[in-house]
């Protein structure tokens, strides 16, 4: 139960955080990071597949009523949400594999964490700003885009992360 | 027995995947559609709502600089009212046409610059007289076009949209040409379709043409920054520097061309004749 809360906590902080301030901060018209995946990246890893998809989709649509961008992030949620299982089989190794209806995303090694972030926060990205633009001719803007801007998600979600277990560690 | 199962396992998730982003595409695409007034977007209530919340705590904020902002263009209203010259100049410039435009001032409440297609929101809406296809400008210029209204809010698709195309002219030749917004940097615009036997300099003004049937006419949008002329092209490739700044964005005027719908609907006309 106090699991539940705190993942909805989290949620809500997440999604104010993306709309309040990141969606105005735009350096150059270039950084525009996406930290609300965060929260989608942290579901737990035992959570039935389809309400992972769920979930994922109604978070990447709340943020798109708030940014007029019809369902752009709620298609990349999704498809995000929808490699993950797939990708946690690759990234997390066998042997906490087993064990992996009780295991937390906290308790997973950080290179590990950090692999398991790049690929889906990549997919996640290419996803948005491909969606967004839907043109060729815009190719390298797009890669730019997404490159630098997974790098900066990335970077803000490890962050997140020790927040988290320093917050769990005093609590 | 069981491999059956789980196979059918994955093909129900598969299912509802292609179903959520069905819906998720349908949306998008939706979104762009010209007069779409979907439910799905920051003009509906609870959406607003909340991003009034937020605008009016970054209004406290940045009170210094509003205030700044309404005190220089008070101050050029009072001198063009109390310059002679200007008045004399005025009255030969604009003609009884000025009359068929009314203005009307709104605040902005949430606005985009990062994205490829941007936007923003007005504390505006049908109750007070706003309807789709309007005008907006700021002191420092052309900002948009009015898209969707509710009742107290319209959204506006800014220059920096890949919807926006708005006729613009080159002031000192006036040729006409077309400003659209590439992507990339906020503060630059491309102006298109200027022919390369007109003459350009870097500082020249652009504004909008009397051809849109949305601006009114000399509304600034920016100055010429940049001039490029490719091998056997017939048109320049110009860069051009937005007088807006989207990022300053506060109070904005509303310009609501009566005239607009008459001259809609003969230019429809024409293109049923043809």
């Amino acid at each position: 139960m106090n699991d539940l809360i705190k993942h909805i906590v989290r949620w809500l902080f997440l999604v104010l955080l993306q709309i309040g301030i990141f969606n105005n901060i735009e350096l150059a018209g270039l950084f525009n990071p996406f930290v609300y995946v965060f929260a989608i990246l942290v579901f737990p890893l035992g959570m039935p597949r389809s309400l992972l998809l769920i979930l994922a989709f109604i978070t990447g649509l709340t943020i798109d009523i708030f940014s007029n961008t019809g369902g752009l992030h709620a298609a990349a949620s999704t498809l995000l949400a929808f490699i993950r299982p797939w990708w946690v089989g690759i990234t997390i190794p066998r042997t906490n594999y087993d064990e992996l209806q009780n295991i937390r995303i906290k308790d997973i090694e950080f290179g590990q964490f950090i692999t398991y972030t790049v690929l889906l926060v990549g997919v996640h990205h290419l996803t948005l700003f491909w969606g967004e633009s839907m043109s060729w001719s815009d190719f390298w803007l797009i890669t730019g885009k997404t490159i630098i801007n997974t790098l900066l998600t990335v970077v803000l979600v490890v962050a997140f992360r020790y927040f988290d277990f320093s917050s769990s560690k005093t609590a | 027995m069981g491999t059956i199962v789980r196979f059918l396992y994955r093909l129900r998730l598969f299912f509802l995947f292609v179903l959520l982003e069905t819906v998720a595409i349908v949306l998008t695409i939706q979104q762009s559609a010209y007069h779409q007034a979907s439910f799905f977007n920051s003009s509906n209530a609870v959406a607003s709502g909340i991003y009034k919340k937020i605008a009016d705590a970054h209004y406290y904020i940045s009170l210094r600089s509003a205030n700044d902002s309404l005190a220089t263009e008070n101050a050029r209203l009072l001198s063009m009212l109390y310059s002679d010259t200007l008045a004399i100049t005025d009255s030969m410039k604009f003609p009884s046409d000025v009359l068929s435009y009314s203005f009307q001032s709104a605040r902005v409440i949430n606005n985009t610059t990062a994205f490829r297609n941007n936007f923003l929101t007005l504390n505006r809406g049908s109750l007070q007289g706003v309807r789709p296809r309007m005008a907006v400008v700021s002191a420092q210029g052309a900002v948009g076009i009015v898209k969707d209204v509710s009742d107290n809010y319209a959204t506006v698709i800014s220059l920096l949209n890949k919807n926006a195309r708005i006729s613009a002219k080159h002031t000192k030749s006036q040729t006409t040409g077309t400003i659209i917004w590439q992507g990339g940097s906020y503060q630059f615009a491309e102006l298109i379709e200027i022919p390369i036997h007109v003459k350009l300099k870097v500082g020249d003004s652009i504004t909008t043409s009397s051809y849109s049937n949305i601006f009114p006419e000399d509304i600034f949008i920016g100055k010429v920054s940049k001039v490029e002329k490719t091998d056997g092209a017939s048109t320049y490739e110009i860069k051009v520097k937005l007088g807006v700044d989207y990022k300053q964005l506060t109070f904005v005027n509303l310009i609501d061309h009566h005239g607009q719908l008459e001259r809609d609907s003969l230019e429809t006309k024409l293109n049923f004749n043809e």
